[in-house]
């Protein structure tokens, strides 16, 4: 096959999620590599805009390579979804050699922007630069440095495929990645890529827009549905992300009963009952408070017992100084091996399978509460950037990790059918409670206004399957609204539920991605999640 | 006999449950390749007869993390043969190229 410079084969038969959690087979042939670095693209595409020009045909050329061979395709970043939301049977690109990045300069922007926002707050990137690398820009290369405004939990996305399954974080005033986004660009089909911006919030100028190539929309509608799309809506090559002055986190870990004063804080974010544990007197750490996160050993917890309580772990927003004691990756001493969550797996699906099956309850309680503190081996006290605060992820091998959103003032009613739940199916694992701003994405994870993530991380056991399945009928019976994360195992969705809790904005989703796709384009992107999910049909478009 | 039953079954239970062993040099958590590249070679009397070098394939020149992987079963011929057959599985990831920010206007 003679291919473009700068797409290669990627001769693989099988893919499997950084997590291990899946694999999913190949078509021989059918996989690509797309590079700006290679030798040969280098020598024939000097500049940036020749580099970034041709890798825009060369996305375009693998739409029309996949239709011409009746192929599906996925756009892949790191591979972290434990969904199979980022994979199809036929072929994966691989986008994480695409590192080109720039700054804006004032003739790149609109008159809007520049009345408002600061130039220097933005960097446009292309879909491949993983968070690692865009903190180090920012915060080490950048003159005067910048932060990310949000993170996930831990940093080896690349930044498109991160947003794009709405990774959340915990910054319970700004929000999700996707908040950060002005502008996307997305190549739609083999003669068509779009440059989107939302109407209300103009960002680039006639310049930049002519240097990109692109069909410009600017429609607030639009660009909420493709925010959140994870890979449906074509390749998303590059986005305008906008940052700010760098910062400091300053982190407080401690452990407190799950009481009252918690519950305060959970449903109206109001910590004056629990002034005695913050860092700050109460005004000023409510002023400086940005992340705010629980964890639950559930195998371990008692409410109104500060043994048994939840880790109460609170980040708070500093301007950045230079004397400070940095955070030192931990590089003595022992963590579980990567195998020993899958071995553990192991035994608890053969367990599960006994008749009269009873050691479940004994097994799970103990594993869990010897690996919760090996896994939550963190520092009470720690100052860093961004960078240095969110990195690799702590845990290892194969991996459940679950997540469902709720309204925050849903939480203490969610906690104990969790803990009932808990009682019933013992879930191998530990949870975590992350707090975060609502998006405006139509299809957005974190769409309650103040959403709180509950996470479940924990074995790949089929228990753990039985307890997000059962916990969800239970949660339906209640009558309590909640979503589920796109990139984590999400086994529980299908059509009906994605219907039941999104609504009309699946019409609206279904339309925007059927104006922006050609029936053959939307085949090309189509996979068994979103079959699975009933959103592979094409919807009515709808004329903004 | 039986003990030579129980033996096979503990060894069967230990090859089925045990797992990789993996040890880490780590110089950045980030990749640009998506599937990790791995050989395994063997290397034979003692390190008198080692595999050539193998070439990393990286765009970069450059590999951001090893990983040194063993199991039971290569631990196993290993013992038997006194060293004189030393399986080894190498995994790495390429570091991504340098790529530097560029100002448009």
């Amino acid at each position: 096959m003679n291919l473009p410079l700068g797409i290669k084969p990627l001769d693989i038969t099988s893919f499997t999620n950084a997590h291990g959690n899946f694999t999913q087979a190949l078509k021989p042939g059918a996989s690509f590599d797309l590079t700006v670095s290679d030798p040969g693209f280098e020598r024939q595409y000097p500049s940036f805009k020749d580099k970034y020009n041709q890798t825009t045909e060369n996305f375009q050329w693998l739409i029309q390579h996949a239709i011409d061979n009746n192929l599906r395709l996925r756009p892949m970043g790191s591979g972290w979804s434990l969904s199979k939301v980022a994979v199809c049977p036929d072929g994966i690109v691989n986008t994480k050699k695409l590192r080109l990045k720039a700054s804006l300069g004032s003739s790149q922007l609109s008159e809007e922007y520049l009345n408002s926002g600061d130039p220097f707050n933005l960097l446009f990137a292309q879909c491949g630069n993983s968070m690692i690398s865009i903190n180090e820009l920012l915060e080490q290369e950048r003159n005067p440095p910048k932060s990310l405004r949000a993170s996930g939990g831990s940093n080896g996305q690349t930044i498109v495929g991160a947003l794009s399954t709405n990774t959340h974080g915990a910054a319970f005033k700004f929000g999700s990645l996707s908040e950060f986004v002005l502008g996307m660009h997305i190549v739609t089909g083999p003669d068509r890529h779009v440059w989107i911006e939302r109407a209300s919030r103009p960002v680039t100028s006639a310049k930049f827009q002519e240097w990109i190539k692109a069909e410009v929309i600017l429609d607030d509608d639009i660009f909420n549905s493709a925010l959140i799309s994870f890979g449906s809506f074509g390749f998303i090559h590059s986005v305008l992300i906008e940052v700010e002055p760098k910062f400091l986190l300053e982190q407080q870990l401690t452990q407190i009963a799950y009481d009252g004063n918690l519950e305060k804080a959970i449903t109206d974010y109001d910590f004056s009952g629990l002034a005695h544990v913050l860092n700050y007197p109460l005004a000023v750490a409510n002023e400086k408070l940005y992340h705010f996160e629980l964890a639950i050993n559930p195998h371990n917890f008692e409410k109104n017992n500060p043994d048994k309580g939840v880790y109460f772990r609170v980040m708070y927003k500093e301007p950045y100084r230079e004397d400070y004691e940095r955070i030192e990756p931990q590089t003595q001493g022992y963590t579980y091996g990567d195998d020993v969550l899958g071995l553990i797996q192991k035994v608890l699906d053969q367990v599960e399978v006994l008749p009269g099956n009873m050691l479940d309850g004994l097994v799970i309680p103990n594993a869990v509460n010897t690996l919760f503190n090996l896994a939550y081996n963190r520092p009470e006290k720690a100052i860093g950037t961004v960078g240095e605060t969110f990195r690799n992820t702590i845990f290892r091998g194969k991996l459940y990790s679950g997540a469902f959103a709720f309204d925050r003032k849903d939480m203490p009613k969610v906690i104990d059918i969790v803990l009932g739940n808990n009682r019933n199916i013992p879930f191998a694992g530990v949870m975590a409670m992350r707090f975060v701003k609502g998006n405006k994405a139509t299809l957005g994870f974190t769409r309650f206004e103040n959403s709180c993530v509950l996470e479940m991380d924990g074995v790949d056991a089929k228990v753990n399957y039985n307890f997000s399945e059962k916990l969800v009928d239970v949660l339906e019976a209640h009558n309590i609204s909640y979503t589920v994360h796109w990139g984590k195992n999400n086994n529980v969705l299908n059509k009906e539920r994605v219907r039941r809790i999104y609504g009309d904005a699946v019409d609206k989703w279904l339309g925007h991605r059927n104006q922006l796709l050609s029936a053959s384009a939307q085949a090309v992107f189509n996979n068994e999640f979103l079959e699975q999910c009933g959103l592979d049909q094409p919807g009515k478009i709808l004329l903004t | 006999m039986n003990s030579i039953r129980n033996a096979s079954l503990v060894l069967t239970l230990l090859v089925m449950l045990s797992g990789c062993m993996t040890m880490k040099v780590v110089a950045n958590y980030d990749t640009d390749n998506i599937v990790p590249s791995e050989k395994t070679r063997v290397i034979y009397l003692w390190g008198i007869l080692q595999p050539n070098d193998i070439p990393a394939g990286c765009e970069s020149k450059s590999i951001c993390m090893v990983q040194v992987k063993t199991n039971i079963g290569y631990i196993m011929v290993s013992a038997i043969t006194v060293g004189i057959v030393v399986p080894q599985k190498v995994v790495w990831d390429c570091c991504p190229s340098q790529v530097d920010e560029e100002h448009l206007d």
